[in-house]
């Protein structure tokens, strides 16, 4: 929609520059073991669609600056400085690892390179797939950003600018070009109530289950200066309830065959996925293992009386709203 | 399925739907039903998820056959911060049913439909200037269907947002709170486990609340009795004086109310209606409430003083009404009829909240009904405001001498004859000498003055028409109990139940096209209902005297029970109660 569109371009308030990349490390699956992992986000440019117009949810367009050549070159030379040959080395940029406009090709070769990891998990935009027919010898990941299977959330709630078949194409190829796939999606997007985004994430676990070797949900959290924000401070939008996130995280094990993760950002905060208070912090440990684990046996464990009331928004949630 | 309006007071009323052979009172709550969430036993509607309606976002479910016939669509609602052009889109998204439509305050426009679920309620309910101007944008659009505003109403609040002009409510929020151990009561929200001694002996509390099924239940008698407490308001038509003594519970639903007098005026002098029979109470806030700023209005803008009187007599109020029946106003009347020349003085009566009530008005609504706690004390508002009222009205109407028998003095000239009291001897005494002025003027004979009078109060009715009215009639009867006659005929008498002239056929014939209603052909007896209504005079109010016409002939006269605009507007409902007809 244009008009949303326009919106969500005006309400973006940029703000100083950060221009050193930041680093660090995390455990992992790979090939279903824990492994090490070395987390790089370069400063780049940025994702083209949110300088053009942008996600509602999401702020990382704050993170980015006009970097050129030589300030990215610099950037992945102070990064291999730290890198301890961890298998796993994920490389984030607050857009498309793969768009010439933020990494220019050989940068994007050179860091490859330059690393000697097992596996490398890149992030992409479904636009510029075509480019991963220069990296053939190595083993990458591409985790590309659905947030839902559905048209109508992704133009009227997420502004995602692309439509299911555009990013399934791009899906696709990734797949034909031998690399992995893990897909994203978010969990809640805005406008939705809790019980919509179940169903949200469950139709679009069915659409992309055959695609994806990795499903990763991402509850929305609220970042700043964003449009999901000004709803959040007006409370009329809250992230999802981890009871949300629990019930859709197992009924995916029941339907999904590969990998399942979440990663709750800002978890049992105001601005993250939250409860009542009193149990988020062992419901995230449920998560977390589960992601770890992939045992749904952990998430069957948890209880709260706190639950009544999640219970209560999923049926009457509909009717507040109009 | 229709609906029919049956009594008004304030910008609501009263009225029935019909649903499958049921009949429900309007001002309802739909409460909310399922398996977990029960509903109380007493419900006329629920409301309650069908798991085959359609999603906005997962249609699946479309076109199958549905568990229920009335189905609130499901559409995307933006929030009311976001520009209008989004709205918009999401506007012409949604779908509607002949039953139920959403109506999106910041594109409001209706399409057909026979309730309207108001968008963003929540959002707007938090902010009462957004709320009211929301209210009253979405009631230019859809007139006088009804209005369902979604998850805000309380027990607390109930009165308040009937009075705005909203016919249903739900249960949503009741659930939510119960869930989190709050216990209502009518003037507040309370956390149940600080409550030492419950404020109320329904079963539950009597029992004792255990558990949250205890507390839902208690909280709905609570919820249920507030309705029936508005319902029996507007019926009383005391609706205002609740929501007054609500507001105080609450600076928000305080602002609503005084959000509403002072910037929508209009909309809802339109709405109040004209006459009423029952006592109003004034407080500090009735100063502004709309029937008693459109009784200033019309004294200034259609009322003119009996034009043989030359002393403008202006005298205090006094607790009975109307003013002449009471024992201080007794006296002054003895001290004026032994005047030289009474009927040249012209007696007003400054009072608060009202302002100026010339003598022949006194029995007019709502000068003969409202009741204040009369202490003595003015405040510098009222004191303002009546200063005004008199400015306004000496500029329209000249007198040669002003004599104030008020305890206050007055921003004018005037012969000051009040000393410590109005009734004191002193007091009568220079009254009584005051106006002995009255022997300068040309003797005014009763009967001259009693067809002013009576046109002064025609004036006030019907505006400048009443001149023509008038004219050529002889007046008979005495104050208030007026007849008017034409050529033998009589055209009219005043009704001290009603406050106004009531016409006969005759008179209808003598107003002619004024305050005029077009009916289909037919002979209107008994009553005209909304639907045979093809057009009425914008001035009619609820309670108004008004002729009915077919084409250019009369056909009778009676008593408006709406609006001009709904009469027009509406399809059912009676719209006038016909006293005669050809």
């Amino acid at each position: 929609m244009k008009e949303l569109e326009k919106f969500a371009k005006e309400k973006k308030e940029y703000r100083k520059k950060v221009k050193k990349p930041r680093i660090w490390r995390e455990k992992d699956l790979l090939d279903g073991k824990v492994v090490n992992a070395f987390v790089l986000i370069l400063r780049t440019k940025g994702c083209y669609w949110a300088k053009k117009s942008g996600c509602l949810m999401c702020g990382y367009y704050k993170e980015t600056y006009d970097a050129e050549y030589e300030d990215i070159k610099r950037q992945i030379d102070m990064a291999y400085k730290e890198y301890k040959n961890e298998e796993i080395v994920k490389i984030f940029t607050s857009g498309s690892f793969l768009d010439e406009q933020e990494i220019p090709k050989d940068l994007q070769l050179y860091l490859f390179k330059k690393f000697k990891a097992k596996k490398f998990i890149i992030e992409s935009r479904p636009e510029f797939i075509d480019n991963l027919e220069n990296f053939k010898d190595y083993r990458i990941e591409v985790a590309m950003g659905l947030e839902s299977a559905n048209d109508v959330v992704l133009e009227y709630c997420i502004n995602k600018g692309f439509k299911f078949n555009d990013w399934k194409k791009g899906a696709e190829k990734v797949i034909s070009f031998g690399k992995e796939l893990k897909v994203y999606l978010l969990i809640k997007p805005p406008f939705l109530t809790e019980k919509q985004a179940i169903m949200d994430a469950l139709y679009s676990v069915e659409k992309i289950k055959d695609l994806a070797n990795t499903i990763s949900f991402n509850p929305v959290s609220i970042h700043s200066k964003t449009v999901v924000e000004m709803m959040w401070r007006k409370k009329l939008y809250r992230p999802p309830w981890l009871w949300t996130v629990i019930d859709i995280l197992k009924k995916t094990k029941e339907i999904y065959n590969g990998v399942i993760k979440c990663d709750v950002v800002a978890g049992g905060k105001e601005r993250g996925s939250h409860n009542c208070g009193k149990c988020d912090k062992k419901v995230l440990n449920a998560i977390k293992e589960f992601s770890l684990t992939q045992d749904e046996k952990k998430l069957e464990k948890v209880d709260c009386e706190c639950k009544e009331e999640w219970l209560d928004i999923l049926e009457i949630e509909r009717f507040l709203k109009g | 399925m229709k609906f029919e309006a049956t009594k008004r007071d304030c910008n609501t009323r009263i009225g029935y739907i019909e649903i499958e052979g049921k009949e429900i009172r309007i001002p309802n709550i739909l409460w909310y039903s399922s398996p977990r969430i029960p509903p109380p036993p007493f419900a006329d509607l629920k409301l309650a998820e069908d798991i085959k309606a359609q999603d906005f976002f997962y249609k699946d479910y479309e076109e199958k056959e549905n568990k229920y016939k009335q189905i609130i669509p499901a559409s995307l609602i933006y929030p009311y911060f976001f520009p209008e052009e989004i709205h918009q889109k999401a506007f012409e998204m949604s779908k509607s049913n002949e039953i139920f439509s959403i109506i999106f305050p910041k594109f409001p426009v209706a399409k057909k439909s026979f309730i309207y679920v108001m968008a963003n309620a929540q959002e707007l309910f938090t902010n009462p200037r957004e709320f009211v101007s929301a209210i009253v944008k979405i009631r230019e659009k859809i007139g006088y269907k009804l209005l369902y505003a979604p998850g805000i109403a309380n027990p607390v609040n109930l009165p308040i947002l009937s009075y705005v002009g909203i016919d249903l409510f739900d249960s949503l929020d009741i659930v939510i709170k119960s869930r989190r151990g709050i216990y209502f009561t009518s003037t507040g929200e309370y956390n149940l486990e600080e409550i030492e001694e419950y404020p109320c002996s329904c079963s539950f509390c009597k029992k004792g609340i255990e558990n949250f099924n205890d507390l839902l239940m208690h909280n709905y008698e609570i919820m249920k009795n507030e309705l029936i407490r508005t319902i029996r308001a507007i019926e009383n038509r005391e609706l205002r004086e609740l929501v007054e003594s609500k507001s105080h519970f609450n600076p928000k639903y305080a602002s609503i109310i005084r959000i509403l007098d002072m910037e929508y005026y209009n909309y809802q002098e339109k709405r109040f209606p004209l006459t009423g029979n029952k006592k109003l109470i004034a407080s500090p806030y009735s100063l502004y409430r709309v029937d008693i700023r459109r009784f200033r209005e019309r004294v200034i803008e259609r009322y003119e003083k009996p034009e043989s009187t030359k002393i403008l007599l202006l005298l205090p109020c006094s607790a009975k009404k109307p003013y002449s029946t009471s024992k201080s106003h007794k006296i002054f009347n003895s001290i004026i009829a032994n005047s030289p020349n009474r009927y040249v003085i012209h007696e007003v009566i400054i009072t608060s909240p009202i302002g100026i009530v010339p003598r022949e008005l006194e029995c007019i609504y709502p000068a003969a009904h409202y009741d204040i706690s009369v202490t003595g004390y003015w405040d510098k508002e009222e004191i303002y405001m009546v200063n005004e009222c008199l400015k306004r009205y000496l500029d329209k109407n000249k007198y040669d001498a002003i004599i104030n028998h008020l305890p206050i003095p007055l921003d004018i000239d005037a012969i000051e004859t009040c000393k410590e009291h109005p009734t004191s001897g002193d007091s009568l005494k220079n009254l009584a000498k005051a106006l002995e002025i009255s022997e300068n003027y040309e003797n005014v004979t009763h009967t001259k003055r009693r067809y002013e009078n009576a046109k002064s109060m025609l004036l006030y009715q019907f505006g400048q028409i009443a001149k023509k009215f008038i004219e050529g009639c002889e007046v008979k009867g005495k104050f208030p109990d007026y007849k008017i006659y034409y050529e033998d005929k009589q055209l009219a008498m005043f009704s001290q139940k009603r406050g106004l002239f009531i016409l006969t056929f005759a008179g209808g014939r003598k107003l002619g096209k004024n305050y005029w209603v077009e009916i289909d052909d037919f002979i209107p007896k008994g009553s005209v209902f909304a639907m045979g209504i093809k057009n009425a005079d914008e001035r009619i109010r609820i309670g108004d005297e008004v002729v009915i016409f077919h084409d250019e002939e009369l056909r009778g006269v009676g008593t408006a029970k709406m609006n001009a605009e709904e009469m027009v507007e509406a399809d059912a409902g009676e719209a006038i109660k016909v006293r005669h007809y050809k």
